[in-house]
């Protein structure tokens, strides 16, 4: 028989030590990044076990798939065609909005907006713990991904990326009680800062004065201030504005865009080509205009 | 050591467990009452063979947990180690009991560990722990039953 660790110590002492060595791992792993580099090793090892757990829905999505008619996978190709075609004709629009925007702005002598590109990834697990929003995703360091990359869907800001291992990565959502991100009112430009909330359906904006022009219904997008998401995209619209009498700052809740809970597919965004150091993922990106 | 896999094999099932999404139309609140397979696991395996499986065992566990389920290193660690050190200074008594009686020691061992988890959350990360987080020992204490059957008839088997 082998062990690990010899017997001799006295196993009540044994306890008390790895309790010990638990607490300060957890206060330098959760509040410092120190061990971010272990961790990402780590992770790359174990990647098999999250593989693992999400193969039993692919079986059930591949069988569900297979099992489907054949009209109806007609009918949803003809609707996706449709849609499809929908969409380029509003993109020629933009693009010809987005030349009129840069010629402009060259009038104005700022920079030119560069478009955003982005890698589509799927989304292959989900938090197993409901109070740390997070969602695993199957493109890692290999593809390109960044700790801090802005991550998006077709309706809005995701949350951006935390943790990365060889082929996964794991997003942080918006709603995240770590999470924060500067936003402004698309209606009166207020620059306010959105933080997650531990409430899938909640984000909620801190040290809101009084002063400011906000109400129900008024759509915040990221400001692109702290240079770490580009600017434009949706965020959360506000759900809730009260201002109590006698309270230094209103409070105030925005429900998110995206569709948090169900997503299935997400996409990384990468500012410019120079953040694409890894040669290959090039042909997957998407270039999208912002 | 012949059968050792089994014991491996078992913890991998565990982790799978924990991992696997709920569907998505299942209501996100049904995420409170998954058991937590791991600890589950653990303690069976310290019951029953507590000169292999100890609280060093539980500690390097504890760490493959934290980077399977995503928390920063040491916040399984200090319930494990604490589950692993009660099993195995008490496998002779617990052995002798009931398995309902059992699964009552079991909400309340997992309960005490749910509440330094939920101390160490709020307390050392600033982070609020939702209180349905108390409602995992209480699943897994009605799940114990099979589980300790299921491991009990594999040990058996293959061990």
């Amino acid at each position: 028989m082998k062990q690990l660790f010899l017997e001799r110590s006295n196993p009540r002492n044994q306890a008390f030590v790895l309790c010990l060595v638990s607490l300060i791992l957890f206060v330098i792993d959760g509040k410092s990044t120190a061990l971010k580099p272990v961790r990402q090793a780590a992770g790359s090892l174990i990647e098999p076990i999250i593989w693992l757990a999400v193969l039993p829905r692919r079986i059930a999505e591949q069988g569900l798939s297979f099992f489907e008619l054949r009209d109806q996978q007609r009918l949803e190709l003809f609707e996706q065609r449709r849609l499809s075609e929908t969409l380029q004709a509003r993109q020629l629009k933009f693009e010809a909005l987005l030349s009129e925007n840069n010629r402009l702005r060259a009038l104005l002598g700022s920079s030119a907006k560069v478009s955003d590109l982005v890698l589509i990834a799927e989304v292959v697990g989900i938090s197993p713990d409901p109070d740390q929003h997070y969602v695993m995703v199957d493109k890692g360091l290999n593809d390109g991904v960044f700790i801090g990359q802005p991550v998006i869907d077709a309706t809005g800001l995701v949350g951006q990326v935390a943790e990365s291992t060889t082929n996964l990565s794991k997003v942080l959502l918006v709603t995240d009680q770590s999470h924060a991100v500067p936003v402004l009112s698309t209606r009166t430009a207020s620059q306010l800062i959105a933080e997650g909330t531990g409430n899938r359906n909640l984000l909620s904006m801190r040290h809101v004065s009084e002063s400011l022009d906000l109400k129900v219904g008024d759509l915040l997008v990221t400001s692109g201030l702290g240079q770490r998401f580009p600017s434009g995209y949706p965020v959360a619209e506000i759900a809730r504005y009260q201002l109590a009498p006698g309270a230094a700052f209103a409070e105030v809740l925005a429900k998110p865009s995206s569709q948090l809970q169900t997503l299935d597919h997400v996409l990384l965004v990468f500012d410019s080509a120079a953040d694409l150091t890894q040669a290959g993922s090039l042909e997957s990106l998407v270039p999208v205009d912002g | 050591m012949r059968g050792r896999w089994i014991i491996f094999a078992s913890l991998l099932v565990a982790m799978t467990l924990v991992l696997v999404p709920l569907p998505a139309s299942a209501p996100f609140e049904l995420n409170y009452l998954r058991p937590d397979w791991i600890a589950l696991v653990l303690i069976y395996w310290t019951l029953a063979l507590p000169e292999k499986v100890g609280v060093p065992s539980a500690f390097c566990l504890s760490l493959v947990t934290d980077l399977v389920v995503g928390t920063p290193f040491g916040f399984h660690g200090l319930s494990f180690v604490v589950l692993a050190a009660l099993a195995k200074g008490s496998y002779q008594q617990v052995r002798m009991l009931e398995i309902w009686q059992q699964s009552i020691l079991i909400a309340i061992a997992l309960m005490m560990v749910s509440g330094i988890q939920l101390l160490m959350m709020t307390l050392m990360l600033d982070r609020s722990s939702n209180l349905l987080q108390f409602l995992k020992p209480i699943t897994s204490a009605l799940i114990w039953p099979w589980v300790f059957l299921f491991l009990r008839f594999c040990r058996r088997r293959y061990l």
